[in-house]
């Protein structure tokens, strides 16, 4: 089950919303967990349920026992503990690399029947993994009550896909649940804005990179090659943000401030700068819990290379287990070093250019990203650019117009909500009827959507 | 005092009141919400709203039972399958792109045997043996295909552009009737208004993929035979070739609805519509298939459809399947 599940939208968050609402403070702290708990068993079956239990239940001990030692033995946990943890997320991620072909489409799925990832385990490993580490550094108090501990590690809203939530951020409102009718209607609005981009927007560009996988990447044409990785950079982000909005908008219903993921990324005027307005809770784990520990930029030039390389080669690994997540590390860091050493200065001098350059830059690091194999890669830019090799005969140069006539809308709208105009008339206006009749709209149109031809599952599930 | 924002109370008021509507209308959706016991009721309405109709008598050009008898046999099935698959497959690096433009060749096919039929005697029916020939490039002049994206698929890629093409992405069966098809020179319109105005000697027809796992073969294929009549009714004088549902790769078979089980249940269940006279079943897989009966992955970028170049080889291939009388000129082979 995703927030985007009619099923979840229409049962499972009604009846939880009704019962958290009535429940007293003490019934609330225990309706948070069990309700993760069912939520993730409708998504990942039992065996998933048991494996993320045992997750949970080895960090929380493990928290425990080092706010109760001190030293070597201290610190003896939490590298055995971190090693289980890192341990476990990299044998699902490449353990499936070794025993089946590389699936073909988008690659994020695994086929292999017998050894699914388990839902979600990026994303809790890395919560839970922040949270030893927090502890270990006496940031926070390790949770002994189990109760709390369990609203915090099964929240399910940040479950499945995120945001990776510290323990810190949500510490004082587990321990005296509550919410408002504020709450609930400011959460309701903002998850159904996360709804819309997700359905309305990413949705609709789904198709455009399926048309172009099934033509062949060296049967398109140029303008469709650059049309093909718009469209998957845009729907990348209304699938990933409206999700993160989905997420902190049924956070605010419950009365809890969710970290939010993004903020206005394609707005960025340097790549190191998108990638604090991307995914910025993983970001952010990248930072406190690798980049500084290993020097950072503190510590001269040498360390800050390494902090770097260490972060990106990371971040390529925790996104996927084939090589091209790997290489679309490598690309960053190249860029983001670049910027370091050279390019800071002019970018900051020449703001157009800037723009220009990261949304140039990125929209083909996300073509990177989109296929798994490197030669396809390879002919996919020389369709982008085709003077690195002449098109073959099979080629059909007006295949683009088909697209363009019947997805105009959804690029133009995707370009659209990328600027910071939308975010500032809603700030201002949110209260107002005319917000009110807008979001009913995109409510039901959103359903109606979903009715007609089936969930398309959050792109970011398999993590 | 603060104003409030009540989005969530009228959503929540519209769900009940949809609510409502599905569960007091017993009559309307009582049915369709007993097959879709997982859609809850608000999105139900919208949801069978949107579902495709079965073929309607009333959209029908011809009413089924004035359509055009096939020259042979009115009723299916008795006549076997008659194509067979003896042909080479296709090399995997073959950038095999020229036109047929060879001497007529005489493809006897092997004896095939009649098989016997489930629970019944085996019959002694006269099986017409179709001999294929293979024709060049202008045998498409006078042909039609019609279809769903795969249709799409040949009317760009085959670099066949002396046959029509009428297609619809994601059309089936049960929306044929309905669908709003691209036509031969631009536009759209539905097929059974646009069909009649142009007359063609060959109709090639592929639907299929949109619709596995939702009826029994049979079902499909009374469905798929209801269509042959239709077409016929309009081209009086063409011959119709039923081309097979292609597979998908094995990991696509593996991993969703696109199973290759059904897909070969359903096109068995086609196969009994060919009468070898009229109607040809015309088994596309062989092309294109791995050794364990999958699409090759190779050839896939999605797992379903094809890339490029594949869709010469598959005009190539059914240059070679023509059957003698369609290039000789003379009528039917059961001519007298």
């Amino acid at each position: 089950m995703a927030l985007s599940d009619l099923k979840f939208i229409f049962w499972f968050l009604p009846v939880f919303m009704i019962i958290y609402v009535l429940a007293g403070a003490k019934l609330k702290r225990i309706v948070l967990p069990v309700s993760g708990l069912c939520f993730y068993c409708f998504g990942a079956g039992i065996p998933g349920l048991i494996f993320y239990i045992g997750s949970a239940l080895l960090n929380y001990v493990s928290a425990i026992l080092i706010s109760k030692t001190a030293g070597g033995i201290k610190k003896l946990i939490l590298i055995l503990t971190l090693l289980v943890n890192s341990g476990v997320l990299l044998f699902f991620k490449y353990a499936n690399l070794i025993s089946v072909i590389i699936p073909e489409g988008f690659g994020f799925r695994s086929v292999l029947p017998e050894l699914v990832m388990p839902l979600g385990i990026s994303f809790y490993t890395f919560s839970f993994a922040s949270y030893v580490i927090d502890v270990y550094r006496g940031t926070i108090a390790a949770d002994r009550d189990i109760i709390t501990y369990s609203g915090y590690a099964a929240f399910f809203p940040k479950l499945i896909s995120g945001p990776i939530v510290k323990y810190g951020e949500m510490q004082e409102k587990l321990k005296s649940c509550g919410t408002t009718r504020e709450n609930i209607e400011e959460g309701f609005c903002t998850f159904v804005i996360g709804f819309g981009m997700k359905v309305l927007i990413a949705d609709s560009l789904a198709p455009v990179w399926e048309h172009i996988l099934s033509i062949g990447f060296e049967s398109i044409s140029t303008p469709l090659a650059w049309i093909g990785a718009l469209s998957f950079s845009l729907r990348l982000y209304f699938d990933f943000n409206g999700y993160s909005l989905m997420a902190m908008g049924i956070g605010k219903m419950c009365g809890f401030d969710l970290p939010a993921n993004f903020d206005l990324p394609y707005l960025s005027r340097s790549i190191s700068e998108f990638w604090r307005r991307w995914h910025i809770t993983l970001g952010t784990w990248f930072r406190d819990y690798v980049y500084i520990p290993l020097g950072g930029s503190k510590n001269g030039k040498l360390r800050l290379i390494l902090s770097l390389s260490a972060v990106w080669l990371c971040t390529g690994i925790w996104h996927g287990s084939t090589f091209n997540y790997i290489l679309w590390g490598l690309c960053l860091l190249t860029f983001i070093l670049l910027e370091r050493f050279l390019l800071n200065g002019f970018l900051e001098k020449h703001p157009a250019a800037a723009h220009f350059y990261v949304c140039f830059v990125i929209v083909q690091t996300w073509v990177v990203f989109a296929i798994p194999d490197i030669r396809d890669i390879g002919n996919y830019f020389t369709r982008l650019y085709p003077f690195l090799r002449k098109a073959n005969e099979f080629v059909y140069f007006q295949d683009y117009v088909e697209v363009l006539k019947s997805k105009w809308p959804f690029l133009a709208a995707g370009i659209f909500f990328c600027l910071p105009f939308f975010r500032k008339w809603y700030e201002k206006n949110r209260k107002s009827p005319v917000v009110t009749v807008m979001l009913f709209v995109v409510f039901w149109a959103s359903v109606y959507m979903i009715a007609k031809q089936g969930s398309n599952p959050f792109m970011y599930c398999s993590f | 005092m603060k104003k409030h924002n009540n989005l969530i109370w009228f959503v929540a008021a519209t769900a009940m009141i949809l609510s409502l509507v599905v569960v007091c209308n017993d009559q309307v959706y009582g049915a369709y919400r007993r097959q879709h016991m997982d859609v809850p009721a608000p999105a139900l309405v919208f949801q069978a709203f949107t579902e495709t109709p079965s073929l309607q008598e009333e959209d029908l050009p011809v009413k089924a039972s004035a359509a055009v008898k096939l020259a042979s046999n009115d009723t299916y099935s008795e006549i076997g399958p008659g194509i067979p698959e003896n042909e080479a497959k296709i090399p995997e690096q073959a950038a095999d792109s020229t036109a047929g433009t060879q001497p007529a060749q005489q493809e006897q096919p092997a004896q095939q045997e009649q098989p016997a039929q489930q629970g019944q005697p085996p019959q002694p029916v006269q099986v017409s043996q179709p001999v294929f020939v293979t024709a060049d490039m202008s045998y498409f002049d006078d042909a039609c295909f019609i279809g769903d994206s795969f249709t799409q698929g040949l009317s760009i890629y085959s670099k066949n552009p002396g046959a029509d093409y009428y297609y619809s992405v994601g059309v089936s069966t049960k929306g044929i009737s309905k669908a709003s098809f691209t036509l031969p020179g631009g536009g759209t319109g539905k097929l059974w208004d646009v069909l009649g105005q142009k007359q063609y000697k060959k109709v090639y027809l592929l639907l299929g993929i949109n619709e596995l796992g939702g009826d029994a073969p049979e079902v499909f294929a009374q469905r798929y035979g209801e269509i042959v009549k239709q077409i016929q009714a309009v081209q009086p004088e063409a011959t119709v070739f039923i081309q097979s549902i292609l597979h998908t790769t094995q990991n696509k078979s593996a991993s969703s609805a696109f199973k290759n089980e059904i897909v070969n249940r359903n096109n068995e269940a086609l196969k009994m519509l060919a009468d070898n006279n009229k109607v040809f079943y015309i088994d596309i897989n062989p092309l294109f298939d791995d050794e364990t009966g999958a699409l090759r992955s190779d050839i896939s970028g999605d797992g379903v459809h094809l890339k490029a170049p594949c869709y010469i080889e598959w005009r190539d291939y059914l240059l070679r399947k023509v059957p003698a009388w369609l290039v000789s000129g003379a009528g039917t082979a059961m001519a007298a």
